[in-house]
């Protein structure tokens, strides 16, 4: 397993543009990313499931990862997160 | 993903119609295609496909029986899912989260169970005429993974009357 604490500083936090941006790279990966927030956690392979999590700006959330390419998937999506303005 | 949630289903014995599951129209208005929609996460079907529509009238209800999943905090979007699993994002305008909640209101909670028709979002079209950056509203299916088919209505339509699309899970 590898994870990664990020917080959110885009703007609106993380809404339809960025988390669809989100989706699409996290599909590329044959692993499952999973994002933790207040507790709840979602697939950043699934817009509906990723926006039950409230991924709103100044929220501190945990990235993480198992199997094939766990590493680069959640260093991936970590970077796509922290890119959001 | 969508192997696993077909199982699911199949064993909570969601009763899955023959000739597909009738979606329909939260917004009374025009039918655009999907592609034309001015922002490419829609136009390029990055969150899904579906299609869009040119709304009239102050109400977005339901498009289906189902629980509501998510409300944005700024009231322009929300998703629902059927009980026979359809995941439905439906996203009001282009550019309407930077209005920051103004010329949206609430009618229902997340996590309500409601019927097709039931108000979930009001707006006010004057004041998103003048502020939002476009008014074409995209319905679309999340979890394209779990549906095999999609077929699409075309013109006119009213608001929680007539059927939008035809889903084949």
């Amino acid at each position: 397993m590898y994870e990664k604490y990020i917080t959110i500083m885009a703007k609106y936090g993380i809404h339809t543009r960025p988390a669809a941006i989100l989706v699409k790279e996290a599909k590329n990966y044959e692993c499952d990313v999973l994002i933790e927030c207040n507790g709840k956690q979602a697939s950043a392979k699934s817009l509906f499931k990723l926006q039950t999590l409230g991924l709103y700006h100044g929220i501190t959330v945990k990235i993480f990862a198992e199997g094939p390419q766990a590493e680069q998937a959640v260093e991936k999506i970590s970077e796509l997160i922290i890119s959001f303005s | 993903m969508g192997f696993l949630s077909r199982i699911r289903r199949l064993i909570s014995g969601q009763h899955i119609p023959v000739g597909g599951i009738e979606v329909f129209s939260p917004l009374s208005g025009d039918i655009v295609p999907i592609e034309e929609v001015p922002d490419v996460i829609f136009a390029e079907k990055i969150v899904g496909d579906g299609l869009a529509i040119n709304p009239k009238g102050n109400q977005i209800l339901a498009p289906i029986d189902g629980v509501i999943g998510k409300i944005f905090e700024t009231n322009h979007a929300f998703s629902i899912e059927s009980p026979q699993g359809l995941e439905l994002f439906i996203h009001f305008g282009v550019g309407t989260v930077e209005l920051r909640g103004n010329g949206f209101k609430r009618l229902s909670e997340e996590g309500q169970t409601v019927k097709k028709g039931e108000p979930i979002l009001a707006f006010d079209l004057l004041y998103l005429k003048e502020h939002a950056e476009s008014l074409l509203t995209p319905i679309v299916l999340a979890n394209m993974e779990d549906i095999r088919s999609l077929t699409k209505s075309h013109g006119s339509v009213e608001a929680g009357k007539d059927v939008i699309f035809i889903v084949d899970l």
